[in-house]
């Protein structure tokens, strides 16, 4: 027989711990933040975008697990290389990482600064900077489902379906951590971008936009300096809808697929000193754009 | 354990560009319940702010429950709850969930935020609505959850921001008897901003009215029924046979003129005495009114 507790609602003072750190504050922003980006405990259309995105990255990872499945491995160690390699994978889903990022990212700063709850939890012992670093880790951790999630899926696939697993983890060792810096690099670079953007104004909408003018924009531009100025691969240094993922694709390397046209397609892409310094300095102007935004303006 | 002094203001003054928010404001706040009284503009919010420690002073000091505001502010806002006046309430998160949520972000454990929700709206009468999202909420039962949320760290001190603005005549009864319960009943001082005397006077033990950023007038309001009262008594007739039964039951009786007489109220029996004395002696009182201004001609001309 289970126990029963009766639990006195009625209010006393309280005599319980009151933790003095900050770390439990930036927990519980993040851990509500995410909860309500993400859709829970509101409507089932809520929850639409940011789990059918995730699905969307999942796609080609469960697709070429697919293949491997039903031709089994004595077929495709026939191929000549990789259906979806890691490194490439990223120019497949790259549309449901961008997606993520100016849909789901907004929803966790907007309603805030819409409905002045801001006012209310800086008025807590919550600085501005646990706020923010509360948010960054709200909109991060649901980011790396759509960026780590589905390499590591893509990954644990292939050991499985590897004739000799072990050989399988003993030769692609080093990719291990390349995929896990990967997608932490993507989807911190895309977080802050589209925080920093959502800070800009109390509308998701507005916010959403503005990020997808920003790639369509950075795009343009890159082609204008690759057409017009001949800068070549380093045309792609201004290009915000690559620049995380070409790092990412760089760090994981690997070949190519077999697959010679279409998505999978090898692109030229500038230096990876280049591309580090780049993604720092992105990083760094996010940083600076969330320091002031939410700045205390008169203490 | 004796408590620290709750507010103590020390020369705060405050500009902003042409407006002098606060004007060298020196003040102590202790009692149970406090009204801060002034009209729109008058620096009731910026003090508010400087107690919390959002506003940065151009002078003086400001120090609550014995930290000075400015420099541990994020130690006086662990200690302190504030409930603003303006709409800050996520419409989609249950009256549950804000609070609890609150209170984590106050330094409360999981397991904790959670009891503490629950007591919390039970002490402002919501808990039969906890679980209804904040969205679907009258403007009163809002400002409700505004003063569990304040509430829900166990603050020795809350703070609340005009919270009966906008209420209805019976909302703004159930919120002023609300605010008293939690001064009274639940042993946390408060600080209540208000433009509206009659809220000060239901809620409040003491007053400080603002005019212009200064303080004009700081006094205990509880104080005013052990003080005496000089009524002054205005008969149809000549007041002799009045004034001298009066006398002789032993109040303090002045004559003014032959239908004017000043007479001091100490006690209830007092009152009590006036009242038979009057329908013994057969005369009959015309006016019966307070010599001198009252609480409230004290309060309306400070505030201006």
């Amino acid at each position: 027989m289970s126990e029963a507790k009766i639990h006195d609602v009625r209010y006393r003072p309280y005599d319980g711990e009151v933790s003095g750190s900050s770390r439990r504050g930036i927990v519980s922003m993040a851990r509500w933040s995410a909860l309500r980006a993400l859709g829970a405990r509101r409507p089932w259309t809520a929850k639409i975008v940011p789990v059918g995105l995730a699905f969307i990255a999942l796609g080609p990872a469960i697709t070429a697990l697919g293949v491997k499945a039903l031709l089994g491995s004595q077929i495709t160690q026939q191929l000549p290389g990789d259906l979806v390699p890691y490194g490439p994978y990223y120019q497949l889903i790259g549309f449901a990482i961008l997606a993520y990022a100016a849909i789901v990212i907004p929803e966790t700063t907007c309603p805030d600064r819409r409905s002045r709850v801001l006012d209310l939890y800086l008025s807590t012992a919550l600085s501005p900077r646990e706020y923010v670093l509360g948010k960054v880790f709200a909109s991060l951790v649901p980011l790396l489902a759509v960026t780590t999630l589905p390499l590591a899926f893509l990954y644990a696939g292939n050991v499985f379906f590897a004739t000799h697993p072990l050989g399988y983890v003993q030769d692609h060792l080093r990719e291990i951590p390349a995929i896990l810096g990967g997608g932490l690099l993507i989807a911190l670079v895309y977080t802050l971008l589209g925080l920093a953007i959502a800070s800009l104004t109390s509308r998701r909408a507005f916010a959403s936009v503005g990020f997808i003018l920003l790639m369509i924009i950075s795009g343009l531009v890159s082609g204008a300096l690759r057409e017009v100025a001949n800068l070549g691969p380093n045309s792609r240094l201004v290009n915000l809808q690559g620049l995380p993922i070409w790092l990412a694709q760089k760090l994981i390397g690997g070949p190519p697929s077999f697959i010679k046209n279409g998505p999978l397609q090898k692109v030229e892409t500038p230096d990876v000193g280049l591309l580090i310094l780049m993604n720092a300095i992105l990083i760094v102007v996010c940083i600076g754009i969330l320091a002031l935004r939410y700045r205390r303006s008169d203490a | 354990m004796e408590q620290p002094t709750a507010i103590e203001v020390r020369g705060a003054s405050r500009r902003y560009d042409s407006i002098q928010a606060l004007d060298n404001v020196t003040l102590t706040i202790d009692a149970p319940a406090t009204g801060l009284l002034g009209q729109n503009g008058a620096g009731k919010s910026t003090l508010m702010k400087a107690i919390l420690g959002l506003v940065r002073l151009d002078a003086g000091e400001v120090r609550v429950l014995g930290h000075d505001a400015r420099h541990d502010g994020e130690q006086v806002r662990r200690r302190i709850g504030y409930a603003p006046e303006h709409e800050c309430l996520p419409p989609e998160l249950t009256a549950a969930d804000l609070c609890r949520h609150l209170a984590e972000l106050r330094g409360l454990s999981r397991a904790d935020a959670i009891r503490r929700a629950s007591e919390v709206l039970f002490a402002v009468g919501l808990e039969e609505e906890r679980s209804r999202v904040i969205g679907s909420f009258s403007l009163g039962m809002r400002q409700r959850v505004k003063i569990a949320q304040a509430l829900v760290h166990a603050p020795e001190l809350i703070i609340l921001d005009e919270p009966t603005n906008g209420l209805d005549p019976t909302q703004r009864t159930e919120m002023l008897d609300v605010i008293r319960r939690v001064s009274r009943d639940l042993n946390v001082r408060v600080l209540i901003s208000s433009h509206i005397l009659d809220d000060i006077r239901r809620t409040c033990d003491a007053v400080v009215v603002m005019r212009a950023g200064a303080v004009t007038l700081a006094r205990p309001l509880a104080a005013e029924a052990d003080e005496a009262d000089v009524l002054r008594a205005e008969t149809v007739a000549d007041s002799a046979p009045f004034v001298a039964a009066m006398t002789a039951a032993g109040l303090d009786c002045t004559v003014i003129d032959p239908t004017t007489t000043r007479v001091v109220i100490r006690s209830e029996r007092d009152r009590d005495v006036l009242r038979d004395t009057a329908a013994n002696t057969g005369v009959g009182l015309r006016r019966l009114h307070r010599d001198g201004p009252s609480i409230e001609d004290e309060l309306l001309e400070a505030i201006g």
